[in-house]
């Protein structure tokens, strides 16, 4: 079974095409990872996953666990599992990291049919996830990512994360501005929602995230395709060689 | 034995004839100061008649309804004795709750336990009665056209709460002040309230202006609190209006502040079809603060207007003024800001900013900063910015499982939360934050023109 199925996938930014028919498949209890450079669109699909306005799909499909994933509103599509850990996480002044989350939280477990959690067995998981990712309790009371460091704001991302558990999280840049310290947490934090129910597409510039959170496949994206696949240790090969050496490959104009 | 509303065209002739008939039977009548103080405002009123947009300070907030309707004084005889008394008006924990029905004290709706020693909780009316010598000089004057409606309100003034704490008194439990508006159409009610804090006194005011689910009373309020704090006193001064789809409500505190006194405000302007909160501060010593804070949430065409003037008279005095408002519909926000520094107010500190979201193309926001500064080494700032929700914050929420619905509810809660936390974190800050959420509950159907 496949989480994930994307073929030919065409999507426009303020009509200027960025993704070019793009192709890839997530097996169910696969991590991949994607790395390519700047401006090559990797954020573009993670968004178009996600499902954010503005971003139009032109041609293809995204079939996510056999259905039609473009079908689907932002909501809907968090709602059935898919979570995006933001390249920028959004600040939100005025609303609590807690009321923020419980509703989040809760908004998908009623989509699924499943009870809501009260305020306790909220606050108990939320406290032992912190803990893990040696976060202060605090950051629950908190404003949603104000005044929070880069580093904070992905460790808030990989909270939130563990807090929902995701059937298929894409982390875009979940790696850039974290300290060697906060890396290996994160990657703890990423590596505990592994599971043969799940997947991950992981989205970076640097093999040491992959030394971390090692991936099953990894692909290399330019100029809004793929343009090739292979192990673990292709992301190896173009820490050595840069992006520009891939044989025959154009990197992004 | 009263004229009925039909008779006059305006609410200002219905005030003009109705003054002759009424004054006999306001509280105090005799009373050779406040006869006089009751004389000349309304001579005021009768050479400046009610503000239009012609005068600067209304420039924003036209009062065409006040033309369109003759609201008329309610007398005593016609104030509703009976009020279905909505409980969750005003804050459920109190140190005394005073509820007002037509601007005339309810005794039966009232809680008035005894306070500690040096607290003093009473009504205009009685005051009036049986302390006149405390009242007088307590009562703040008009200067000007732009004051018409505070002149009125001298005029016909009836009843209204009186709050005294000695020097060092203090309490800690909010003083609720309720004022309701019963089912009579067009009746025009003018409360004067007074707060009066001795030198490092501390209390809390929440005045609440609502009206009894369904009445749909279109009434117009036009409330005066005159606040006056001694040297080092402390009032948070809370004022919600909550008033339902008709209404018209004009209220101002005229307010002086002592030599280190803190004076803390927070209007909150979520009802009436036309609201205008104004807040008149001035120091009278040096080293005082003032937070004037507001919001403001409107749908329909509900017209809300926060106007504020504070007059830096001494020398290192701080006011710090942050207004937000979420307009829907053909809503329209207004915020006046006017900051005076006299030449010897060194060291005067004065930041004032206004934010409003507009949830509709057809909703509109004003905002008019004023900074008169006569002294040098000040630092006055201001700044207004309207937006629309954030897209960002949308996405990113509903990326997280939130419908659209209750994604838009919680970035409006907390872009509104955000003043509010920024005025308080305790009882009142928990009142605020829920009187904005039985905004956004609230069926929108009744705030239709
Ligand atoms: N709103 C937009 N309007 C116009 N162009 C856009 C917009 N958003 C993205 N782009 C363009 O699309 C291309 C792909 O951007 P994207 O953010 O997907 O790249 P990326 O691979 O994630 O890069 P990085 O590694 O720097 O994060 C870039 O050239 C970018 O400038
Ligand atoms: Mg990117």
């Amino acid at each position: 079974m496949n989480i994930l199925e994307i073929r030919n996938l065409h999507a426009s930014v303020d009509g200027i095409e960025i993704l070019k028919g793009l192709d890839l498949t997530l097996p169910v209890g696969e991590v991949h990872a994607i790395m390519g450079p700047n401006g090559s669109g990797k954020s573009t699909l993670a968004f178009v996953l996600a499902g954010r306005d503005g971003y139009d799909v032109t041609e293809g499909e995204v079939i996510y666990r056999g259905k039609d994933l473009l079908e689907l509103g932002i909501d809907e599509r968090a709602q059935a599992g898919v979570f995006l850990a933001l390249q920028y996480p959004v600040e939100i002044p005025g609303v609590a990291n807690s009321v923020f989350l419980k509703a989040a939280v809760n908004a998908q477990l009623r989509a699924r049919g499943e009870p809501e959690l009260d305020a306790m067995d909220f606050l108990k998981r939320a406290k032992g996830f912190l803990a893990e990712l040696e976060m202060d309790q605090e950051f629950l009371t908190r404003p949603i990512n104000v005044g929070f460091s880069g580093g904070e704001k992905k460790r808030n991302e990989i909270f939130q994360m563990a807090m929902i558990e995701p059937t298929l999280a894409v982390l875009d840049e979940t790696d850039s501005g974290l300290d060697i310290d906060a890396l290996r947490i994160v990657a703890d934090g990423v590596n505990r929602l592994r599971a043969a129910d799940r997947a991950m597409l992981v989205i970076t510039h640097y093999q040491r995230l992959l030394e971390h959170i090692v991936p099953d496949r990894v692909h290399v994206m330019a100029d809004g395709r793929i343009v090739r696949s292979g192990g673990k240790e292709l992301a190896l090969e173009l820490e050595e060689k840069g992006y520009a050496a891939l044989n025959g490959e154009k990197s992004a104009a | 034995m009263t004229a009925t509303t039909t008779d006059y065209a305006t609410t200002g002739d219905a005030h003009l004839q109705a003054f002759g008939r009424l004054a006999p039977g306001l509280p105090g009548r005799g009373i050779d100061w406040l006869d006089t103080l009751r004389r000349d405002a309304f001579q005021r009123f009768k050479d400046a008649g009610m503000p239009h947009r012609g005068l600067e300070a209304w420039k924003f907030t036209g009062l065409n309804v006040l033309a369109k309707h003759a609201f008329s004084p309610v007398p005593e005889a016609e104030a509703a004795a009976e009020a279905d008394a909505r409980s969750d008006f005003g804050p459920g924990e109190h140190a005394a709750k005073l509820v007002f029905v037509d601007g005339r004290f309810h005794v039966g709706l009232s809680r008035r336990p005894t306070l500690a020693k040096g607290i003093t909780i009473s009504t205009l009316a009685a005051a009036l009665t049986e302390t006149p010598g405390l009242m007088e000089g307590q009562f703040s004057a008009a200067n000007g056209a732009a004051g018409a409606l505070w002149d009125l309100n001298a005029a016909f003034m009836a009843d209204g709460a009186v709050v005294r704490l000695d020097p060092g008194a203090k309490l800690d439990k909010p003083i609720s002040l309720v004022f309701l508006s019963s089912g009579a159409k067009h009746g025009a009610h003018h409360v004067r309230n007074l707060v009066t804090l001795g030198a490092g006194a501390e209390a809390k005011v929440i005045e609440t202006y609502g009206e009894p689910s369904g009445a749909r009373a279109a009434a117009f309020s036009n409330a005066v609190t005159d606040v006056a704090l001694g040297e080092g006193a402390t009032l948070t001064h809370v004022r919600v209006q909550d008033l339902g789809p008709s209404a018209v409500h004009t209220a101002r505190a005229v307010v002086k502040i002592a030599k280190g006194a803190h004076y803390g405000s927070f209007a909150l302007a979520i009802g009436a079809a036309l609201s205008r909160q104004e807040t008149d501060a001035t120091f009278t010593g040096p080293d005082g603060v003032a937070r004037l804070f507001g919001a403001y949430l409107g749908r329909r065409r509900q017209h809300l207007d926060h106007t504020t003037r504070v007059d830096h008279a001494h020398p290192r005095c701080r006011t710090e003024e942050l207004f937000k408002g979420v307009l829907d519909g053909r809503a329209h926000g207004v915020f006046q800001g006017l900051v005076r520094v006299a030449p010897k107010a060194i060291g005067t500190d004065a930041r004032q900013k206004n934010q409003a979201l507009l949830l509709s193309d057809r909703a509109s926001a004003d905002t008019k900063p004023e900074l008169e500064i006569l002294a040098d080494d000040v630092k006055c700032t201001h700044g207004a910015t309207v937006s629309d929700l954030d897209a960002d914050g949308l996405f990113y929420l509903m990326a997280r499982g939130l419908s659209e619905a209750e994604a838009r509810r919680l970035l409006i809660a907390g872009f509104i939360g955000d003043v509010i936390d920024r005025f308080d974190h305790g009882a009142v800050a928990r009142h605020l934050t829920a009187c904005v959420a039985r905004w956004q509950d609230r069926d929108e159907g009744g705030f239709d023109d």
